[in-house]
């Protein structure tokens, strides 16, 4: 029989050995007083608006082809529905299109998460030459010939004028409005206990215990905004070498940024190569504990989850779902 | 009765010497920021290692003074692999402990610049982030800004007791903030502005009453 004085240590030890194994940031529902985006400027409704307009403006793109709500759809989960987007002069791009859910409690943007903050991430894609290939001061002048804008801008931002920095400024604070607080599962959190269906109920324990998920996947926003090689297999053998080209740490090789699952359901396809087109698919992927891969996160392992887990998992990350009804603004 | 008189003077002079207390009031313009430290520059009797906890993704305490060239104790108590590194070019600061396994510690001697807040992040958790100021002071007053410090008229009050009543002259330090250097007045009540980026964000309320 163990003796007393053993006992109390050992004990001690179990509890502190299984809160450590889950332990997690809390899931729940996202703070205000939480969020990450700070601007420079004096943010209001007139700045959103602009924000907005711009976010569904073909003139951001060289050939006036693409704004960004072209790859962040609003009717597509924010996303574009493909593997990889496509730029604006008809170039595949080497990513799946990220959402943009929830960013306003982020500080790193895009999947190597190479954008401290809203503004700089607003500005990438527009700069960028695969993806609208267009330059600021080109941007500034075509802004500044719409009558439109010219108010728009004195509205928003007073005496600043149309530059980078007012247009990141708009951009981010429209990108910052994009928020689902109020799903299914955030009702169960208030109280509501019937706002889950029992699979999705079995589906949150799940989550947060046998499979895994809260290693990275926690906090209000599901995710740690951490960085982490899953093992996802690129099927083109481009080798996505992920956050390790930002950041050449040895563990970041092939590593991507932990996306928020807030309104996953509606994210379609996933992973940062977009390889898994359902929410079912991604889950036999974690429960197989990922592809071979030589620097897979240890966080990684079989999960021997049943058929019945499997869709229970599935229902519950359904249950992070809230319609957003985003009307198009007219464009100048 | 001159043993008395001299114990009397040996033990009763520094509690009358240690007895002024800083009220300060904390008020922002929108978003809070994480912490600030206040201390008391006229000090030079910090002696103090420190100890970090990475808990929860997340550092405890958020922000820790030190004194210069003793140990910083980083342990990892979580159930996943954390990472500490500095990489401030301004402030000459630049090392990273690599991957910490949990219960893995990790000791850095303080060898940096004193008087500013220097920033510790975790490469896999980008969200985990902790401020360390080397000081010669022992006094001083490290304020979290959230919920729970949160008054109901909005803004953030703390106080710090015990203070040499000598000292006047304080330092604060609020990430990204411009740092504000003050020589307190006893018993006047005094208001300054905080900026960030060249625009104020706050203001602090400070009274030293003896």
């Amino acid at each position: 029989m163990m003796k007393k004085t053993l006992l109390i240590p050992f004990s001690l030890f179990l509890l502190l050995w299984a809160g450590n194994i889950y332990a997690f940031e809390p899931l729940g529902v996202p703070d205000p007083d939480e969020v990450e985006f700070e601007s420079d400027f004096d943010i209001n409704e007139k700045v959103i608006d602009l924000g907005k307009t711009l976010f569904f403006d073909n003139r951001l793109s060289i050939n006036k082809s693409q704004s960004c709500a072209t790859c962040h759809n609003p009717d597509l989960g924010f996303g574009d529905g493909m593997a990889k987007g496509i730029g604006a002069l008809g170039g595949k791009l080497g990513r799946n299109v990220p959402h943009i859910y929830n960013l306003s409690w982020n500080n790193r943007f895009f999947w190597d998460g190479r954008a401290k903050t809203l503004e700089e991430q607003a500005l990438g894609p527009i700069q960028s030459k695969a993806e609208m290939n267009m330059d600021i001061p080109t941007l500034v002048r075509r802004l500044q010939q719409v009558p439109a804008y010219r108010l728009k801008f004195k509205k928003a931002f007073g005496d600043e004028a149309i530059t980078d920095k007012t247009i990141a400024a708009a951009l981010a604070a429209f990108e910052a409005t994009i928020t689902v607080t109020n799903t299914p599962f955030d009702q169960f959190t208030k109280g509501n206990h019937a706002a889950l269906s029992p699979s999705a109920k079995r589906g949150l324990k799940l989550f947060k215990k046998k499979a895994r998920c809260v290693k990275c996947h926690d906090g209000a926003n599901f995710t740690d905004v951490g960085f982490h090689n899953i093992g996802v297999k690129d099927l083109d053998k481009t080798a996505d070498v992920g956050r390790y080209k930002i950041d050449p740490a040895k563990n970041l090789r092939g590593a991507f940024k932990t996306p928020g699952l807030r309104n996953t359901a509606f994210t379609a396809p996933y992973m940062h190569n977009g390889s898994l087109g359902s929410l079912e698919e991604v889950v036999r992927f974690y429960n197989r504990g990922g592809e071979k891969s030589p620097n897979k996160d240890k966080l990684m392992k079989k999960l021997n989850l049943s058929e019945q887990e499997i869709f229970d998992l599935v229902a519950f990350l359904g249950a992070l779902s809230e319609p957003l009804n985003i009307t198009r603004p007219v464009i100048p | 009765m001159k043993l008395l008189l001299s114990a009397f003077f040996i033990f009763a002079l520094p509690c009358f010497a240690f007895s002024a207390t800083l009220s300060v009031t904390y008020s922002f313009k929108g978003k809070a920021p994480k912490a600030a430290l206040l201390y008391f520059t006229q000090d030079k009797s910090n002696k103090s290692a420190a100890t970090l906890s990475q808990n929860n993704k997340k550092f405890d305490p958020l922000l820790i003074t030190i004194a210069k060239g003793k140990s910083l104790s980083i342990t990892n108590n979580d159930g996943v692999d954390h990472n500490v590194f500095v990489n401030n070019q301004q402030q000459g600061i630049k090392f990273d402990i690599g991957l910490k396994k949990p219960g893995e510690v990790a000791k850095i001697p303080a060898q940096w610049p004193k008087d500013e807040l220097i920033r510790l992040s975790c490469k896999i958790h980008s969200k985990m982030r902790a401020w360390v100021a080397v000081l010669d002071s022992k006094y001083s007053l490290v304020s979290r800004f959230n919920k729970s410090t949160k008054s109901k008229s909005g803004d953030y009050q703390f106080t710090l007791k015990g203070i040499p009543s000598e000292y006047t002259k304080i330092k604060i330090l609020i990430p990204s903030y411009q740092t504000l250097d003050l020589d307190l007045t006893k018993n006047k009540l005094k208001k300054f502005p905080l900026h960030k980026r060249r625009k104020t964000k706050g203001f602090v309320q400070i009274i030293l009453s003896p």
